[in-house]
């Protein structure tokens, strides 16, 4: 086994499951506490709802996502090391005692906001200067409850509410099998291109509900003379041309039946039409390159699964080719869980770097 | 004498009679013409409604029809006049092809593989990169994507149809920023011509109005 590989079973938070799967999801997903600066105020409890008001009147938009940080945190909350003294907390603070007080994040620093104007509605509302701090907040939401428990004693306190992100895939032992038992299928396919001019790449797609194989492609783009005519854009194709002639046929005998006055339809005739490929599972030998992770993205498919990884041109992979993550990238309006089998060795031919499995 | 502007521009109404043929037949109005030695040898509009398939973009079906005939390798010659910025997968496609150029009418903000939401033509990859310009037709590219969303799809659930009856056909453009796609004035009078030069100092313009704002207020902070 490959030390990458290696190296990324040890993490725990890379979600291998049964030492033979791993889910891939995007790179930003595994990120440490990097911390933003803020702008804080100390103000009696009982004002807090007109300041807060004030706030939210000057402050549009802030340059940061602050959604996953408590808004109001108890004085008392925020004594801690490493915290760092508010720029002006010597100066006049004429609170009452007796009172409680609450620290209020105005915004994060670097949002372009007047803060002077703001500094001076709040000093109208209280009647007097309060103090300004500089307080430290975690720029993202953590992973685990640990780690918001963790940050929140290091940082600007966290509300946590979990992380769809970090929810680990659950794969039952009977997936698993079905899982491992598709990919020696779509290994031995590949195969047949073994001593060929062709790739040892082959791709299959799958109905997720029966485990039916719905499509299997052999690569053959050479033979076919179109370097694009890769085994996994050639499966996305010939669903679409099974569910066009599907129609087609359906379409006949509609039209046969009108014809010999027959009306009715049969039930679910037009609820069970396939649309694209979707949530199907897909299992291909290779990593898919950027054009084949997409299309599976435009063809709205539930799972990809494959073995070896494409360093060089791969779509999928944090370390692979231009880092794309083109099956979680949050900008686009589909997603797509990837598993790659990191378990034994199963046999699956490399390919070169260079070339766009 | 044509210019340089009005030499692509002149590929680019070719494509967007293509996006009008594709719109005519209930499809996302994209259509591209590909060009070798200054003639153009192949045409493409979208079809993934009909082909129920989800790949069938104009940049696919042209291609398709250039290796009917020719060997992948005349790509390496070859420029795209495509009225929509190519998507992530069509990015990448042209880019295994090593297309010479691609030249592109509006932005792709939800798929755009070529400097929208990736940058697939010119980042790390195993093939060499190529360039990208946007620009060419663009508010007509626009204005065909938008009859698109606005005219009824009879497919359509007929809620959703009802939806659509009231979209109102929006006929004003946001101004385009040239400075995220094309990285100097030198580049920029390279391929749209000294006579353009303005557009492209408009997005500076815009640009600097941006950070100086940002400039000035940090400044009001301290």
């Amino acid at each position: 086994m490959s030390e990458f590989v290696h190296k990324l079973k040890s993490n725990p938070r890379n979600n291998v499951i049964d030492d033979s799967f791993w889910q891939i999801k995007y790179q930003d997903d595994h990120r440490g506490l990097e911390l933003i600066p803020l702008l804080t105020t100390t103000i009696p409890a009982n004002k807090s709802g007109v300041v807060v008001k004030l706030i939210k009147d000057h402050v549009d938009e802030d340059a940061h996502d602050l959604g996953h940080l408590r808004r109001i945190a108890k004085e008392a909350d925020l004594i801690k090391e490493g915290q760092v003294e508010g720029e002006t907390a010597d100066s006049t603070e004429k609170k009452p005692a007796s009172e409680v007080f609450l620290r209020v994040i105005i915004a994060s620093k670097d949002t372009e906001v007047d803060f002077e104007t703001i500094k001076a509605g709040i000093t109208a509302i209280l009647s007097y200067e309060p103090p300004f701090h500089t307080d430290y907040a975690s720029k993202y939401l953590p992973f685990t409850k640990q780690e918001s428990v963790e940050w929140s004693r290091n940082a600007w306190p966290i509300m946590w509410r979990g992380n769809t992100a970090a929810i680990q895939t659950k794969l039952s032992d009977s997936e698993l099998s079905e899982m491992k038992q598709k990919l020696n299928e779509v290994i031995a396919l590949s195969k047949a291109n073994s001593g060929t001019k062709e790739l040892p790449v082959a791709t299959l797609i799958v109905d997720p509900k029966t485990g039916e194989v719905l499509s299997r492609k052999l690569d053959t783009r050479h033979k076919q003379g179109n370097p694009l005519n890769h085994c996994t854009m050639e499966a996305i194709a010939e669903i679409a041309s099974q569910e066009l002639a599907r129609r087609q046929e359906r379409g006949t005998s509609k039209q046969e039946r009108e014809r010999e006055g027959k009306q009715e339809t049969i039930d679910g005739e037009e609820d069970d039409r396939l649309y694209l490929c979707l949530e199907m599972h897909v299992y291909t030998t290779h990593e898919p390159c950027p054009m084949c992770a997409m299309a599976l993205n435009h063809s709205r498919v539930g799972r990809l699964v494959y073995v070896e990884s494409s360093p060089g041109s791969g779509g999928i992979e944090p370390n692979s080719g231009g880092s794309h993550g083109i099956h979680w990238n949050p900008q686009l309006n589909w997603k797509y869980e990837v598993w790659k089998w990191v378990g034994d060795d199963l046999g699956v031919e490399k390919v070169d770097e260079s070339v766009n499995a | 004498m044509t210019t340089k502007y009005e030499y692509h521009s002149g590929f680019m109404e070719e494509a967007l009679e293509q996006a009008e043929l594709s719109l005519n037949n209930n499809e996302v109005p994209v259509g591209c013409v590909f060009v070798h030695n200054g003639k153009v040898i192949a045409r493409g509009m979208n079809d993934t409604n009909k082909s129920l398939c989800g790949t069938r973009h104009a940049e696919f079906l042209g291609i398709e029809h250039i290796l009917k005939t020719h060997t992948a390798d005349i790509f390496e010659e070859v420029d795209l006049y495509v009225t929509v910025e190519p998507c992530i997968m069509c990015a990448s496609a042209l880019r295994q092809l090593k297309i010479k150029c691609v030249y592109y009418g509006c932005a792709n903000d939800r798929f755009g593989g070529c400097g929208s939401v990736m940058s697939i033509h010119s980042d790390k990859g195993v093939d060499p990169t190529y360039k990208a310009y946007p620009g060419f037709y663009r508010e007509e590219a626009i204005m065909l994507l938008r009859r698109f969303y606005c005219q009824e799809n009879e497919n359509a659930p007929t809620e959703k149809k009802e939806n659509k009856k009231q979209r109102e056909l929006k006929t004003a453009f946001q101004p385009f920023d040239f400075t995220k796609y094309v990285h100097s004035e030198e580049e920029f009078v390279e391929v749209y011509g000294e006579e353009y030069l303005h557009l492209y100092q408009e997005s500076l313009k815009e640009k600097l109005k941006e950070t100086g704002k940002g400039e000035k207020k940090r400044k009001t902070k301290k």
